[in-house]
């Protein structure tokens, strides 16, 4: 459980030699949520959290992440030596190492991550983090603010197609799922249009499997007939004699060779016998065969396919071109790219693509989706401005796994994936946090109007098509 | 100049003739022929000629009773419609396999696997066979990094095989649309039909002189010689090329042993363990024979050592002390042991006291023994006519029937004897680069 009043001794600010005020955070500290810690209030921080516990240090660290915290974006995070080696993952986010935070080195590398953000023009924004686009747009910003121009890639654990190994940290969820991929895709493919990133060298072929899209595969041999991969490998033994060939089990006879067709006893190797192959035999159906199948099993599905099911896809390295750069760094990036993609708040159109999406996705996962549509209405302003409610809605719906949202009309929906165990739960979890969040904001605006209408469930296994026909013929009622 | 030429021509001509008429009017009478030829009239004519001729007249008398009972046995197979391992042992045969599958793709009978064994091929084939393997033509390939020889690829196939009957093929051969059923149909016949032979055939019968000739041989001794043989009950050789087996049956006898001549070996176990074996002239199998005559001489070499080291050596116990003895046994083995091995060399000397006897008259009699063995060859000719399903095709190798005599009457024989006597004296196939030297080196020590 987190703290929410921090100790006085959980954080201190110290000033270093080039008066740069660096946050020293000694302990679980949520900075968002700390109004005594102000933006403005220090240049660094400096990680000094030395516990036992290792998800405790990450936890430290998350919440003072560059990436994620708001009053941290973008700025030099330093850990303290003593946690080389230890942090895993967040390694990637760390700018370096120090004994201390006044440390004479950690000051000058500061000042040159300072130095080169005013190369680039870099602004620091206050750009609100709302769909799941503009994370990513966080994430390219902090990697040219690092100087990273390309994205590298790397087979990383947790990832489905292996890429960029910020991607892999900026996820709570070490497990990530097929429309996480493709959004992703869609968003480097909408980079790749507005001419900010250009294709830089081919890196690898990976192959995914076809119904979940995650490339964590087992590959093993298995029985061409009855699929088992319960084999087993021995040579095969040609008696000279009588010409007779078979497995060498078939000549085994109280610890010698007796050959199962004229019963005299093998002695030599390339006088009475040879070995001229191998077979495999199936444990399971007793089937001799040379050439075992090769069969896939996907970890996150866990469906067994055969190698040629397999979705083959090229991995290719990105580069931002000097333009992309540019724009990224003033942010000065057009208004589309952050709307784009499926997660968090969404076009229409994109949320009725999610539900054919997940249609297609893997029915044995078990999972449904929740919609709950409500009404919203603000007399004094036109349609639209029920777009204002967007960030404290989308900051409430976070909460729940792979949320979605979208305005039609004055109809806004939104989605959640839920295990079909806890629907009712979640539903109900649902549907009391939007309330409380929608009941907020009209306290703050005059007029605003909302109301719950309705709250559907979607299984995988129905038609997705008649679905969306439902949302849209109850839209207007 | 030219004119003396040709008219020294016309005079041998004349005189040739002028011989020729004188030896048919003076000595041409029966007792005259018959002493002089007697071997083709008492040893040839009865055994590869009258036989030919019962065979038509049982053809021709019994077709009826012979389609009732092909069409219940047919009836009987579909119902049971068991499956059939046609198995391809081989080595660097990889270019004929494709042909192979294509033949059996077209087979009327469907239940089918095919299993191809590579014996340690030095070239593409194992390339070859799994790509086909992968496309769905092979149902099982298995490779061999040694070669074993024939009998252990054979062995090996036989292993995997999960069929009821099993169909040996040669990689070389195709097969007729309906060869698979016809091959089936016998053991319908009769429960105690353990081994089917199928009708091998020419396929290359065209290119040269050479397959033009054996094209022909293959009609004679294959087709029509081996309704024969079947119909006495004395069929004694089930081709390698094309044999089906029950799969049971050959197990038992412990399927195949080393070469060469490994199929008339396992025919001749099959009829010890007291099984029948049936020869199926419809089911016919089209293969490639050797185009030049060098070729040939050795094949045939390898052919007729198997006599001697099958037939008179291993299974000499066939003719008086087998277990299982049955007269019909005998004189299968006796037959054949007789006719080709024995008579052959009779034949030889023959040869030499009709030539010593008769160096004055010797034109007379190269000229009036060809003359007989063309009318004995086209009398078998009528019969293959008569007897063939496809005599249109096979028609045209009428003019091939008169050089068919020297083949037949001297080169076979040349060839059998050198083999004979190369074996039974040097048993000069324990040295045949056909096997591995490690197989044949064992065989020799053991006997077999």
């Amino acid at each position: 459980m987190i703290n929410t009043t921090p100790d006085r001794n959980s954080y201190t600010i110290v000033t270093n030699i080039n008066r740069r005020k660096i946050l020293v955070i000694n302990d679980v500290v949520d900075i968002d949520h700390t109004p005594e810690i102000a933006f403005e209030d220090f240049d660094a921080i400096f990680i000094n959290v030395i516990n036992s516990l290792h998800d405790y240090n990450m936890l430290a660290i998350r919440l003072a992440s560059p990436l994620l915290s708001e009053k941290c974006r973008f700025k030099p995070f330093f850990a303290s030596s003593r946690l080389m080696g230890w942090l895993g993952e967040a390694d990637i986010i760390i700018d370096g190492y120090a004994p201390s935070p006044t440390d004479r080195n950690m000051a000058q590398s500061i000042d040159e991550i300072y130095a080169s953000m005013r190369r680039l023009n870099f602004l620091l924004g206050t750009e609100p983090v709302i769909t799941h686009a503009e994370e990513m747009f966080r994430l390219v910003r902090y990697a040219i603010s690092r100087n990273r121009f390309s994205f590298s890639s790397e087979p990383i654990r947790g990832m489905s197609s292996g890429y960029m190994a910020l991607y892999n940290y900026s996820m709570w969820h070490t497990g990530q799922d097929r429309i996480a991929a493709l959004e992703r895709e869609f968003f480097h493919n909408e980079m790749l249009r507005l001419g900010y990133i250009r294709h830089g060298r081919f890196l690898d072929k990976i192959h995914e499997c076809p119904h979940c899209g995650s490339s964590h595969l087992f590959f093993f041999e298995s029985c061409p007939k009855c699929k088992s991969s319960d084999i087993r490998l021995q040579s095969v033994i040609h008696h000279f004699r009588c010409a007779n060939v078979s497995p060498e089990s078939t000549y085994m006879w109280d610890g010698e060779l007796r050959c199962p067709k004229c019963n005299l006893l093998l002695r030599h190797i390339g006088v009475d016998y040879d070995k001229p192959s191998a077979i495999y035999t199936c444990n399971q159906c007793e089937e001799l065969f040379m050439y075992p199948d090769m069969r896939v099993l996907c970890s996150s599905c866990k469906r067994t396919l055969s190698t040629d099911d397999l979705v083959a896809r090229d991995v290719i390295e990105y580069e931002f071109t000097p333009d992309g750069i540019h724009a990224f760094a003033n942010y000065d990036v057009v208004h589309t790219l952050s709307q784009a993609g499926f997660y968090g708040y969404t076009s229409t159109r994109n949320f009725m693509d999610y539900v054919r999406l997940f249609s297609e996705s893997d029915k044995s996962q078990g999972e449904v989706l929740i919609v709950v549509r409500f009404y919203v209405f603000d007399p004094d302003a036109d349609a639209m401005a029920a777009l204002d409610a967007r960030p404290p809605v989308v900051n409430a719906m976070s909460r729940f796994f792979n949320y979605k949202s979208a305005l039609w009309g004055n109809n806004y929906y939104f989605m959640s994936r839920v295990r079909e165990g806890d629907v009712a739960q979640t539903q109900g979890r649902m549907e009391y946090e939007l309330k409380a969040q929608l009941n907020d904001y009209r306290g703050q605006h005059r007029g605003f109007q909302f109301e719950l209408l309705e709250t559907y469930q979607y299984y995988p296994n129905t038609d997705p098509e008649q679905f969306v026909k439902r949302l849209e013929e109850q839209r207007k009622h | 100049m030219i004119e003396t030429f040709i008219k020294g021509l016309l005079s041998d001509i004349f005189q040739l003739l002028n011989g020729i008429m004188v030896c048919f009017s003076t000595n041409l009478s029966w007792e005259v022929a018959l002493t002089t030829f007697w071997f083709l009239f008492v040893i040839e004519f009865p055994r590869y000629y009258m036989l030919d001729i019962a065979v038509a007249f049982q053809q021709i008398f019994t077709w009826k009773s012979r389609r009732k009972r092909a069409t219940l046995a047919t009836r009987m197979l579909y119902i049971e419609n068991p499956l059939v391992s046609i198995i391809v042992p081989g080595k660097n045969e990889g270019r004929h396999i494709y042909d192979l599958v294509k033949s059996l793709r077209e087979q009327t009978y469907r239940n089918y696997e095919i299993i191809i064994v590579d014996d340690g091929s030095d070239d593409m084939t194992p390339l070859i066979c799994e790509d086909l393997k992968r496309a769905g033509y092979i149902s099982k390939f298995f490779r061999m990094r040694l070669g074993g020889g024939k009998a252990s690829a054979a062995n090996f196939a036989a292993l995997h095989a999960s069929g009821k009957y099993i169909i040996h093929l040669d990689a070389d051969s195709s097969l007729d649309r309906d060869a698979i059923e016809k091959i089936l149909i016998p053991f319908y016949f009769d429960r105690k039909i353990k081994g089917v032979g199928g009708c091998i055939k020419v396929r290359n019968a065209h290119k040269t002189l050479c397959s033009s000739v054996q094209a022909l041989e293959y009609l004679k001794t294959i087709m029509v010689g081996r309704m024969g043989t079947n119909m006495l009950g004395i069929y004694h050789i089930i081709s390698g090329a094309f044999g089906a087996f029950e799969a049971e049956a050959i197990r038992q006898v412990g399927c195949w042993d080393i070469g060469p001549g490994l199929d008339g070996d396992i025919t001749q176990k099959l009829r010890k363990a007291g099984y029948k074996v049936w020869f199926a002239n419809d089911a016919v199998c089209m293969t490639d024979v050797p185009t030049s005559w060098a070729k040939l001489f050795k094949q045939r070499m390898r052919w007729s050592k198997s006599l001697v080291r099958f037939r008179i050596r291993k299974h000499k116990d066939i003719l008086w002390s087998d277990r299982n003895f049955s007269f019909l046994n005998m004189f299968s083995n006796m037959e054949n042991i007789v006719y080709d091995f024995a008579f052959n060399y009779v034949w030889f000397f023959y040869i030499i006291m009709l030539f010593f006897m008769n160096v004055d008259r010797l034109w007379e009699i190269i000229v009036i023994g060809y003359l007989i063995r063309i009318a004995f060859a086209l009398v078998a000719f009528g019969v293959i006519m008569l007897l063939t399903e496809r005599p249109r095709d096979e028609f045209k190798l009428f003019p091939y029937v008169f050089i068919l005599t020297f083949y037949h009457g001297y080169f076979l024989r040349v060839a059998r004897l050198i083999a004979h006597t190369a074996e039974l004296f040097f048993f000069s196939s324990y040295r045949d680069s056909w096997n591995p030297k490690k197989t044949s080196s064992i065989a020799r020590a053991e006997g077999i």
